[in-house]
């Protein structure tokens, strides 16, 4: 007797390798699909809830300090490397991955103003100015093992007193801020330059990474003061409303910098055409105390004495994202890693956090599928971003609630004035 | 009152010009601070040594008055008048904040050119779909052998083993590892590598350009290059033969003829055989192409000429100037015999010509016997019927006979009866060889002339070379010794005049040569019509020939004629069709497209016809649809569908008998199970007469839809249409769905991003303008 089966050629409907991707067979006609675009938009909010569900930047806290964070500096080659200067005069290099401090020792006596690294070579040693108005010179990795003596490998001490340092990039100058804008050798103890316009005081100077001659200090008069080394003067002056904190130079666009104001606001400049600010931009509380930028120069962070850190992209007025924890006081400085992936906050109360840049990242490594199943949920939510279920979920943030009312204030503050 | 003010006023001007007057002629005198005169230096200025504004003259003017006026001091005080006229004081420095501000001004400028230099970078940054970090990967890294090797996980204990037994062997393994680790990598940044490449490149084409120059010119075919370099050649000879003369003249005397010796070689060359690839493939189409035959022909003539030996114009007989006339007409013609070989010939000749002046009386006798003997080959040689190919096989049987015999080497002569037979019947077979393979191209006529010609030369040529021959080369073997005693003196000093005649020559001839360039255009233009001349000759031979082959062959002039008539025909047909198509196109047949009739047929004059006629058209399709109607019409359609429908829920059959005739629904059955729904149940828009409110629209939805145009679109269209184009892979696909997909920036993690650098600025298309424009290779001209 014949027994009739049904019987399919495996090959047909199993996979060669499991790598093998299943054939679906697909007709593109769009009359074929006539809810192409709902699916799609329910995909995007799907895409942009699971973003805020998966959003979770909060990394890790270096733990250490016995006093506020006031200095950090990344190191130019290391991603994993950073230090640290406390109010009193302790610095700490740290190891990020692994969470620990590598080295610690007194470095100043009084606040550590400020740290930098020498961007050439391989950043073995770093600077760092005290209210001491001493300007040191360390080894990334000192050799003593415990700690207890560990030497500068240079002090030079200042005439006057020092607010901050930066280091020029793939050179061997480095400035210094205080009654007036100094610019050293790595090699003398003398500064080459000297450079004062009027004004009592400097609160921080910035070298521009790509055009390397060019120079910002925040003066105390609410300025904010351009010099060019070689020229060896100062070239223009910019008077704020308010004082300016820290300029950030733009490190994929050298003319670009954006300054930390005192008014919450950040201005971001052209510098060819310091008339006006491009772009302005606001969502914080109080006063910005720091900004720095990411290394592919599309976006930046601010610190703020509103115990917040916000991201800005450049050319966008408000921030898109704020991150913020019950402890966290108010912030001191802030740096994105080289590496554009993460961001380190220091702030009075003691810790230095690490988050990730982007909250809802995914670490690690990723198959390819996953990666490009995130690409295309990304792509969703940038293409519906305009559509207000996904904008108001996309820009929902919990925040704490003396900022919410902070917020609310101003707006109101804001209304008020566009309505006179 | 008015009369004292003035007069007041008066008094003041009065005054004041009283003043002016005594200020101006006391002026000097009064000056109650007196100029500063030299003292001793001190760093005490006192105030009253001071100038006065007004009097920056001063010290040296003051000086130059005291010199007199004539004398010594006249001219010192000019020269100090001259100089004070010339020199300006400067002028006087800018305040300080002022100064200042230029300068920050000026920085500023200079730092904003700067920064401008990174603008095309940055926008092209900002526009770019995908931006992937790290940016400026150096495009290559040198690494150290060590790094190389070395694990980065560290090293397995099995390794490490090794390691140590090895380091416990021998200590020398450490002090490599110190010498690469203190080896410090050396890096170029990319303008340097960009440069070294271009250099390495220039130097590579400088090579190929001298290489490929050496092969050109051994390829060279033109004359006056040629030309060039055998005069220089000429030249350097002719020094050596000069200096040769002075030591040794019987050496110079061989040297001599050893120059005549490759002079006749080169006669003998190949050129013009007609044994080239060119020739060959003519002599393949001359079977059935009567052009290549032409051309073969012609070939074969040049080559004829070229070999010719040339006529010595200074011979001492006057025959033979006269015979020669034709020929030689046609030497000067021909610019490759004239200049090729004027040095030689004449050096030669003239040389030649002082030992036959020398020796003619002594050997009279001799050269009547050898005239006697060589007047048999001259007879046979004049017998055999030669045309231009017949010219050519002459050259070669004399290249034969150089190699066999050493008496046949110069003129090729003076040999027996029997073996000048031979030479004959081997011409003949040759000849008659070429003749059928080119199936006789040459003219009757010009053949006959050729041939005529050809007999002359022939005994012109055997007359004088023989005696020539009989004049300087046999009583040279005979009593040479004899003769260079006697002679010696004379000698040197005829030649070395001929030489430095020839040399004068040889140095006017750049000149000459000059002039030419110069008026180059002229000659060019010369040349062209020279050379339009001779195509019309050719042409016109071409037709004689074409005629002659009619009056020989019956079917040839038909052949050529129907490719003429065709012509012709072809010709007329083009001028028939072309025009009048496109006129009977144009006018007559109505395209067959969208574009309305009226607007085809529009001129100048129709347009407003035609536009009115549009308007026309317009408000007749308006005249017929009423909007408003049709407006309401369309309200009543969707009022009349959004109505309220009964509910019916009867069910066929259901509660009734089965089977046939039963009645449809029963009156009870719908009073029961039909529900009515009131007719009238007010809508939104029942009053408003111009609007349709969509009261089914779903509430829901709006919420997520979007409100106001978001910023960057122009226009709702394009926003609706970015909405409405998928990007899933569901639906369009995979590849489009990744290229839409793409991130904006890539990161690389762990990896550090550095700051652009100054190697961004380098563009490669620059590098290569610059290139250009600084340091372009420009080759030598050939």
């Amino acid at each position: 007797m014949k027994v009739k089966v049904i019987s399919r050629n495996p090959d047909e409907y199993l996979r060669a390798t499991k790598r093998d991707i299943y054939k679906v067979p697909r007709n593109f006609d769009p009359v074929l699909h006539p809810f192409e675009g709902p699916r799609e938009y329910t995909r995007a909010l799907n895409a942009v809830k699971l973003e805020r569900i998966f959003a979770k930047p909060f990394v890790g806290n270096l733990d250490g300090h016995r006093e506020g964070v006031c200095s950090l500096a990344k190191h130019p080659k290391r991603v994993s490397i950073l230090v640290s200067g406390a109010y009193d005069g302790e610095v700490r290099v740290w190891d990020i991955a692994r969470r620990v401090s590598t080295a610690s020792w007194q470095a100043h006596n009084g606040w550590v103003r400020g740290i930098c690294f020498s961007p050439t070579e391989e950043g073995d040693c770093f600077w760092t100015v005290g209210d001491d108005a001493t300007i040191k010179v360390w080894n990334t990795s000192p050799k003593d093992e415990m700690n207890n003596d560990v030497r500068p490998l240079n002090t030079i001490i200042s005439k006057s007193v020092l607010t901050s340092v930066s280091h020029q990039w793939g050179g061997k100058l480095y400035a210094t801020s205080g009654d007036c804008c100094q610019v050293w050798d790595e090699t003398r103890d003398e500064p080459l330059q000297s450079h004062s316009w009027g004004v009592d005081s400097l609160y921080s100077v910035s070298f521009n990474p790509v055009q390397t001659n060019v120079l910002g200090a925040c003066a105390s008069d609410r300025s904010m003061i351009f010099y060019d080394v070689r020229m060896s003067g100062p070239i223009r002056k910019v008077i704020m409303q308010l004082r300016s904190n820290k300029i950030a130079w733009n490190p994929m666009e050298p003319f670009v910098f954006t300054c930390a104001s005192e008014d919450y606001n950040l201005y971001s400049f052209d510098a060819r055409s310091l008339g006006q600010p491009f772009n302005v931009h606001m969502d914080h509380t109080s006063a910005v105390t720091d900004v720095d930028y990411s290394p592919t120069g599309k976006e930046f962070i601010s610190g703020s004495y509103d115990k917040t850190v916000r991201f800005f992209e450049l050319d966008k007025g408000h921030s898109r994202d704020v991150y913020h924890t019950k402890r966290m006081q108010r912030l001191t400085c802030v740096a994105w890693s080289l590496d554009a992936k993460f961001v380190a906050t220091a702030s009075d109360e003691m810790n230095i956090r690490i988050w990730k840049a982007r909250a809802a990242e995914k670490l690690g490594n990723l198959k390819p599928r996953e990666k490009r199943a995130l690409e295309y949920a990304a792509a969703l939510r940038e293409k519906f971003a305009f559509h207000p279920q996904i904008k108001r979920i996309a820009r929902h943030r919990q925040v704490p609630k003396h900022i919410y009312n902070a917020q609310k204030e101003m707006r109101a503050i804001k209304d008020k004035m566009s309505r006179k | 009152m008015e009369e004292n003010f003035s007069d007041e006023e008066l008094l003041d001007t009065q005054h004041s010009a009283l003043l002016r007057n005594t200020a101006f002629t006391y002026g000097k005198k009064f000056q109650r601070i007196k100029p500063p005169s030299r003292n001793e230096p001190s760093l005490e200025i006192s105030e009253f040594h001071l100038v006065r504004k007004g009097e920056k003259k001063g010290l040296v003017k003051d000086l130059t008055l005291s010199l007199d006026k004539a004398g010594k001091h006249a001219i010192v005080s000019q020269k100090v008048k001259k100089v004070q006229k010339l020199i300006k004081p400067l002028p006087a420095p800018l305040e300080k904040p002022e100064a200042e501000k230029i300068k920050r001004t000026v920085a500023f400028n200079a730092t904003k050119s700067l920064l401008n230099r990174w603008d095309p970078i940055v926008s092209a940054n900002r526009v770019v779909d995908q931006l992937s970090f790290p940016l400026n990967v150096p495009f290559f890294k040198l690494r150290s052998p060590n790094e190389f090797l070395s694990n980065p996980y560290g090293k397995t204990p099995l390794e490490k083993e090794v390691e140590s037994i090895l380091s416990r062997l021998s200590g020398k393994k450490k002090e490599e590892e110190k010498d690469y680790n203190s080896k410090k990598v050396f890096f170029l940044n990319r303008k340097e590598i960009m440069e070294q490449r271009r250099e390495l490149a220039r130097l590579r084409a400088q090579q190929s350009y001298k290489e490929s120059k050496a092969r050109q010119q051994n390829k060279i075919k033109s004359k006056k290059y040629h030309r060039i370099l055998r005069r220089e050649r000429t030249k350097k000879q002719l020094k050596e033969f000069e200096e040769l003369m002075k030591v040794d003249p019987e050496a110079a005397l061989k040297k001599l003829e050893e120059l005549e010796n490759t002079r006749a070689e080169e006669r003998l060359t190949l050129r013009h055989r007609s044994t080239g690839q060119w020739a060959r493939n003519r002599a393949v189409h001359a079977k059935y192409d009567k052009q290549s035959r032409e051309m073969l022909a012609q070939q074969l003539r040049l080559g004829k000429e070229l070999t010719q030996k040339v006529r010595v114009s200074d011979s001492s007989d006057g025959e033979e100037d006269m015979t020669e006339g034709n020929e030689l007409a046609n030497h000067e013609n021909n610019p490759w015999l004239k200049k090729g070989s004027d040095e030689y010939q004449e050096f030669i000749t003239g040389y030649r010509k002082f030992w036959g002046d020398q020796l003619k009386n002594k050997t009279e006798d001799d050269t009547k016997r050898f005239n006697n003997e060589n007047r048999v080959p001259t007879v046979i040689n004049s017998d055999f019927p030669a045309g231009s190919a017949s010219e050519k096989v002459d050259g070669k049987e004399s290249a034969k006979f150089n190699s066999v015999s050493a008496a046949l080497t110069k003129f090729g002569f003076i040999v027996s009866d029997t073996k000048e037979e031979n030479l004959v019947l081997k011409r003949d077979s040759s000849v008659k060889r070429v003749n059928c393979d080119w199936e006789c191209t040459v003219l009757a006529e010009s053949m006959r002339d050729n041939e005529k010609r050809v007999n002359k030369r022939g005994k012109k040529k055997v007359r004088r070379e023989v005696g020539a021959e009989g004049s300087a080369e046999k009583p040279i073997d005979r009593d040479l010794d004899d003769l260079f005693e006697e002679m010696e003196v004379s000698l040197k000093s005829k030649a070395q005049d001929k030489i430095s005649l020839l040399k004068s020559d040889i140095n006017a001839e750049p000149l000459l040569e000059e002039n030419e360039k110069s008026s180059g255009a002229r000659k060019e233009k010369k040349n062209s019509s020279r050379s339009l001349q001779e195509k019309k000759n050719s042409q016109s031979f071409m037709d004689e020939t074409t005629t002659s082959l009619g009056t020989h062959s019956g079917n040839k002039p038909s052949i050529t004629e129907r490719p003429s008539m065709n012509l012709y025909s072809k010709s007329n047909t083009t001028v028939e069709i072309d025009p009048k198509k496109f006129i009977s196109i144009d006018d007559n047949k109505p395209l067959n497209s969208g574009i309305p009739s009226i607007i085809e047929t529009g001129d100048d004059n129709e347009d407003e016809s035609a536009s009115m006629s549009n308007c026309i058209t317009i408000a007749a399709a308006f005249t017929e649809d009423d909007v408003v109607t049709e407006f309401k019409q369309e309200k009543e359609a969707i009022v009349e569908e959004n109505k309220p429908k009964d509910i019916d829920l009867t069910l066929p059959g259901w509660g009734e008998w089965a089977g046939k005739g039963v009645p449809e629904v029963s009156r009870r059955k719908k009073k029961r199970f039909i529900f009515k729904v009131s007719q009238h149940i007010p809508r939104k828009d029942d009053k408003k007469e111009s609007v349709i409110i969509n009261e089914n629209a779903d509430v829901k939805a709006r919420t997520h839809q979007v409100n106001e145009l978001p910023y960057p679109y122009v226009g709702v269209e394009t926003f609706e249409a970015s909405i409405r184009a998928p990007i899933g892979s569901t639906w369009i696909p995979e590849m489009a769905h990744e290229k839409l997909t793409i991130p904006k920036v890539t990161t690389l993690q762990g990896a550090v991003i550095e700051p652009l650098t100054e190697d961004a600025l380098l563009d490669e298309s620059e590098m290569k303008n610059g290139y250009n424009q600084d340091e372009e290779f420009i080759p030598e001209e050939l």
